[in-house]
């Protein structure tokens, strides 16, 4: 216990960004979401970002930019842990929070049957359902 | 009744932010706030395991933060906000910690090392025990204007208009002489509470 009351403001600030970056709501979220389309690590996409894994972890521990000025939050976010490459950040940002919003639309429509599955029913037809007729198969 | 040292607080400017729901306010106020609020918790539920205590801490700055906007600074202070919300939480936490405590059995307490031998060790970790249930007991027997100005009395709140503002919340009288009635009458209910559960309030009060 006093191991813990001995803990440094940055290293109850570092707990803190670890479970933070893991939350709905919060930037770590959406960029692990990115991750996993782009195939990339975690570091590959810091280095990518021009950011240290010390302000990489407090980036993704923060809130996610305000919808009605998303732009503006994300590069002041940017700023404030010192990313080198702010526009790929920025624009990682809304590619990540356009795939999140895709994820949602297609979870709604997860019930409809698509239509190309519709279309290769009739490969799976009884034969005898299926039109025969000798005399194409008749050369002439 | 333990006397817990003042919190530091955010600025004016960076609360509005962080009610805006700015995230670089955000984490300016979780940045002074945290650390503070999580020391104070370690220590105030030290009969709790520390890394829970720590994640319910952790889940209620994140509640806080992505319910920004229902912070009113009007009403309390952030940090008696957000530790309100703890409390509740560490309740919740304590009771399933106390479902667990094994039943005590002769058995069980003659397989203790040194039972009653270190009398003055046994004395602390009596108290310290009796300090958190007696904690548990008081949170669940106060009403909300007596559950703020307890919290507020705990973290050394000096200043009368944030006393006066609580009462007036409530629809009660708001002079400088119905808030020190209103202490007296608490520290009255907390005493009682204390005789009632068996525990020396002085003793708890260390």
């Amino acid at each position: 216990m006093s191991k813990n009351l001995n803990l440094s403001d940055q290293q109850f600030m570092e707990g803190w960004y670890q479970f933070s970056s893991t939350q709905s709501g919060f930037i770590g979220d959406l960029l692990r979401l990115l991750r996993v389309r782009q195939k990339m690590s975690e570091n590959q996409q810091r280095k990518e970002f021009g950011v240290d894994k010390s302000n990489f972890l407090r980036l993704q521990g923060m809130m996610l930019p305000r919808p009605h000025q998303f732009i503006k939050d994300a590069r002041r976010i940017a700023e404030t842990c010192q990313v080198s490459n702010i526009n790929v950040f920025v624009n990682a940002l809304l590619l990540a929070r356009k795939l999140s919003q895709s994820n949602v639309s297609e979870q709604d429509s997860s019930l409809t049957i698509p239509k190309s599955q519709q279309a290769y029913q009739a490969a799976f037809d009884e034969d005898d359902s299926l039109e025969t007729d000798s005399d194409d198969h008749d050369a002439e | 009744m333990d006397s817990e040292s003042v919190f530091n607080q955010p600025s004016h400017q960076q609360i509005n932010d962080f009610i805006k729901g700015d995230p670089v306010a955000v984490d300016e106020v979780v940045n002074i706030l945290l650390p503070q609020i999580s020391r104070w918790a370690i220590k105030k539920y030290s009969m709790l395991p520390v890394d829970e205590v720590q994640s319910e801490v952790h889940l209620v700055f994140a509640e806080t933060c992505r319910n920004h906007k229902k912070y009113d600074p009007e009403k309390s202070q952030l940090t008696t906000y957000i530790i309100n919300l703890l409390k509740l939480r560490m309740r919740t936490l304590y009771q399933k910690h106390k479902q667990q405590e094994p039943v005590e059995s002769i058995d069980d307490y003659e397989k203790m090392p040194n039972p009653m031998y270190n009398e003055s060790q046994s004395k602390a970790q009596l108290s310290n025990l009796d300090r958190e249930r007696y904690f548990v007991e008081v949170e669940f027997q106060l009403n909300g204007q007596e559950r703020e100005f307890f919290a507020l009395m705990q973290q050394g709140e000096k200043k009368v208009e944030i006393f006066i503002h609580i009462l007036k919340k409530y629809g009660l009288s708001n002079s400088e002489s119905d808030v020190k009635n209103a202490k007296e009458k608490l520290l009255r209910k907390l005493k009682k509470i204390a005789d009632e559960k068996g525990f020396s309030f002085e003793d708890l009060s260390e």
